[in-house]
């Protein structure tokens, strides 16, 4: 277990410390090069309070490569500006940048004041809740890929600003919202100031009717624009569900405004204001303003949950090189049309959907199926946007660019099933248009009784129309599932179909896929076999050498084994045999390191064991040592597997994988159930008959072999990232391949029900004891307002507190994140 | 009460000028982002300090 942790970015070191940063006078252990880097950074800016006041840990700081640096300079051309950038008036120029990577405010601190510090910059202004930095510099000091550099440097990355077009309109509707709220509230306070004025006269019997009259005129000049502009949204929702021939509480709330304004309205200008006739102006200001404040957090929330999953779009890089005219050139990828051929350097992502066309190669489709091994392409293979190339730099024909390239289509799945109404919410509203039809009839009932019978008709059916209103119902369970999802999007779950929330609450049983699940798919070297007395060590440091430079899951494995990176062998007559192996001359010596075929000419060699992966070092054909390499567990699987054991779930592994190591896994895990070597339809059985011992089965797997056990499961969970929707019909993702997510979301679930039902009941009871009371004529309209809208804020503010949510012993920092 | 007859008038007009400089800011984007000044009044400016 790690003991040690990166200052900077919070994850765990596995191995000694190599490296550290000295902050503040004191020597800091650091995980990596780049965080070493961007820390020393920020301690010679003196910004080290930054990790004083940081509420939050930061990503690993990136590498800042030549390509990037390159990337960067395509910035500085005029007609790639001109979309976010703009020249002021001192002839300086302003850009909108999305800076990635803020966590929290001491991250806007840091970057506002390190970038303040640079020559040529005149301001610069970021904003914590949209992550956008506003930047003003002067362009002959310095120019704008040098600025962006700098943002890098201390671990953050930037791009251009640009929203989309469902950004844009959420900005401007929460900007109008905040208008209008404005106009509302200001509106309340004056109207309410004259109305005391004529209560106190009222009671006093001393106010003059020519003061009563001035006062009532300003009442109505207020509380218009209050009706006509603040109330407006209300009035739009009620004639569209009228036109769709429904009715909803918008129409129940607009019919009570329109009554009030309007009866009070013609008391005063047609009637001239006889004393001891109510009018209800100040009833309609606060009733729209705390109306308006309920609807304003709703919006906040769906805001926060569509900004939250935005991170989704920026997989991709934003250049690659281009044939064009006999030679490469760097172009946009948003440039890219089909046929034409790019060249894509080992490491780099797959900018586009397309054909193969160079020799062999191997790329990782993760980000796609879920598989974190390698795969294997030759020439006019198919392959996929956003998919990174391993090994060597290959060619490709271009067939779809990234706009329309399968990932985007996934990620269009995603988003048009968040539109789609939860069952429950749906109920809700059902029952809100019964609800409201009633309260209509009733409101009109009492009228003419109160009319023909009694007295202060219009008086109570106000009352009667405004109380009883069924906000709670309609607004608050969206809102509840809003807060929840939106919070699950941060912790790395994204629900992709609407049932989740809901079913995760009834699972009692898990069912765990192994490789790529519970393990990181990552291969590490467990064990050297040297065959015949040679030195382990030896060994070890001749297969060291030969893997230096390559990138591959076997390479990586090897290379976590450097202590001292001086002290290796030179190689040369380097030869990479994509898939089986590779080789290279070492002091006069021919080695070959790789699949037992290829490393030996001897074909009866076998491997000692069957568990893990094994591969052959020999020299000059003659074999001289095994490796093997097994996949290990991910740092957060055990505390994730006690937690769920805590709060009584049934635990199974469901395995492709031989009996060994998967016998060796649940062990180690203390897991009674599981099951190994099943193919997938094998799987598909087991789940279904659990399921016919009425358990609700969640099962989590990594997408691309679990594909029917995935959509027969109650819920369905694939590890990995986005466009796994396509290949495994699976209800939610995990993006940050943390398990943790899956104990949040159960706790999560289990509140989210608790806070509806409580809503529920709030919203049921408040009714039930208020309407009477309303038809009895005790209730004011101005109390019918308070209290109908005060109803709904309680509700709103009772389902927000699922924002912030998480399973009480479990932090998704100590356990790392990917 | 007479008075009124001031009062009331110059408490409307204060109140326009009032409502129109609260639009102004918000079209500003003074109310974009209400969470990191809360915030950011805390941390020490030490760049000036070390001069």
């Amino acid at each position: 277990m790690p003991s040690n942790h990166c200052y900077h970015c919070e994850l765990p070191i596995y191995s000694t410390v190599k490296w550290y940063a000295t902050i503040n006078g004191v020597a800091r252990p650091m995980c990596c090069l780049g965080c070493k880097s961007v820390a020393e950074i920020i301690a010679a800016g003196g910004f080290h309070t930054y990790y004083n006041n940081r509420t939050q840990a930061t990503d690993t700081a990136n590498e800042i490569t030549d390509q990037l640096i390159q990337e960067l300079r395509l910035y500085d051309h005029p007609d790639q500006q001109h979309s976010f950038v703009r020249k002021t008036n001192n002839n300086q120029l302003e850009a909108n940048l999305l800076i990635q990577g803020i966590s929290c405010a001491a991250c806007v601190w840091l970057l506002e004041n390190h970038l303040k510090t640079i020559d040529g910059i005149a301001s610069v202004n970021i904003s914590l809740s949209s992550h956008k930095a506003q930047i003003v510099w002067n362009s002959e000091v310095i120019k704008l890929s040098d600025i962006m550099r700098q943002v890098y440097y201390i671990g953050y990355k930037c791009k251009p600003w640009d929203p989309d077009q469902q950004y844009n309109i959420q900005f401007h509707e929460q900007r109008n919202f905040t208008k209008r709220l404005a106009v509302a509230g200001i509106g309340a306070m004056q109207v309410m100031m004259f109305a005391i004025a004529i209560y106190a006269g009222d009671f006093s019997s001393d106010l003059s009717t020519k003061y009563l009259s001035i006062f009532n005129y300003i009442n109505v000049l207020f509380t218009t624009p209050v009706v006509f502009y603040s109330a407006s949204p209300f009035f739009a929702s009620a004639a569209r569900a009228i036109k769709n021939s429904t009715i909803n509480m918008d129409v129940s709330i607009s019919l009570a405004i329109i009554f009030a304004y309007s009866s009070s309205l013609w008391t005063v200008l047609i009637n001239h204001s006889p004393p001891g006739v109510a009018v209800y102006f100040d009833s309609i200001c606060m009733f729209v303003f705390f109306l308006l404040s309920g609807r304003f957090l709703e919006l906040k929330a769906r805001y926060f949950m569509y900004r939250s999953s935005e991170t989704l779009t920026d997989l991709l890089p934003k250049s690659c090189m281009k044939w064009h005219n006999g030679k490469f050139i760097q172009v946009a990828i948003t440039d890219l049309q089909p046929n034409d051929l790019i060249r894509i350097a080992p490491g780099e992502i797959i900018p586009a959907d397309g054909i193969l066309i160079s020799a062999t190669c191997s790329v990782n489709e993760a980000i796609i199926s879920g598989e974190s091994l390698p795969v294997t392409k030759h020439t006019n293979d198919k392959l996929l946007c956003a998919s990174i190339n391993t090994e060597q730099t290959i060619q490709m024909r271009v067939t779809k660019k990234s706009s329309n390239s399968e990932i985007a289509k996934a990620l269009q799945l995603v988003n048009s099933a968040e539109q789609v109404k939860p069952k429950i919410a749906n109920l809700a509203t059902t029952i809100a248009k019964w609800f409201t039809s009633a309260v209509l009839l009733i409101a009109t009932t009492v009228f003419l009784y109160r009319y023909f019978y009694a007295d202060n008709a219009l008086y109570i059916m106000l009352s009667v129309l405004v109380v009883t209103c069924p906000c709670a119902l309609s607004l608050a369970i969206p809102v509840a599932i809003t807060a929840t999802t939106g919070n699950l999007n941060r912790l790395g779950l994204l629900i992709t179909k609407s049932h989740v929330v809901e079913s995760l609450n009834l699972v009692d049983t898990i069912v765990f896929d192994k490789t790529g699940t519970l393990t990181t798919g990552n291969l590490k070297l467990t064990s050297i076999q040297p065959i015949a007395n040679t030195d382990a060590d030896y060994c070890l440091k001749l297969a060291v050498s030969l893997e230096e430079c390559y990138d591959h899951q076997i390479a990586r494995a090897f290379k976590q084994q450097l202590n001292n990176s001086n002290d290796i062998f030179t190689v040369t007559a380097r030869k990479n045999f994509v898939g089986n192996g590779i080789a290279g001359t070492i002091n006069n010596n021919y080695y070959r390191l790789g699949t037992v075929n290829f490393a030996s000419s001897n074909s009866k060699l076998e491997h000692p064991t069957t568990d893990g992966q094994w591969v052959l070092l020999t020299e000059n054909n003659i074999p001289i040592c095994w490796f093997n390499f097994t996949d290990s567990l991910r740092p957060e699987t055990k505390n994730v597997i006690k937690a769920l054991k805590g709060i009584n779930k049934q635990i199974i592994i469901l395995s492709g994988d031989h009996l060994n190591p998967v016998t060796k896994l649940a062990k180690e895990l203390g897991i009674n159930n599981f099951y190994a070597q099943k193919n997938p339809e094998q799987k598909l059985e087991i789940v279904k008959q659990l399921q016919q011992n009425k358990c609700k089965v969640l099962m989590i797997g990594d997408g691309i072999n679990d594909v029917p056990v995935l959509s027969v499961a109650d819920v369905s969970l694939a590890m990995g990232c986005v466009a796994n929707l396509n290949t495994s019909s699976a209800d939610a993702i995990l993006i940050k391949n943390n398990l943790v997510a899956v104990v949040h979301a159960l706790y999560l679930a289990k509140k989210n029900h608790t806070i509806t039902f409580e809503n529920l009941l709030w919203a049921g009871c408040y009714n039930i004891c208020v309407l009477p009371l309303a038809i009895m004529g005790m209730i004011a309209p101005w109390m019918a307002a308070i209290g109908m809208t005060l109803s709904s804020l309680l509700v709103i503010t009772n389902s927000l507190r699922l924002i912030n949510k998480k399973f009480p012993n479990l932090s998704d920092k100590q356990h790392g994140k990917s | 009460m007479e008075s009124l007859d001031i009062l009331i008038p110059i408490a409307m007009i204060i109140v326009v000028i009032a409502i129109t400089i609260l639009l102004w800011a918000i079209n500003n984007g003074q109310f974009d982002d209400l969470e990191s000044p809360s915030e950011t009044i805390l941390f020490d400016d030490t760049k000036d300090k070390q001069d």
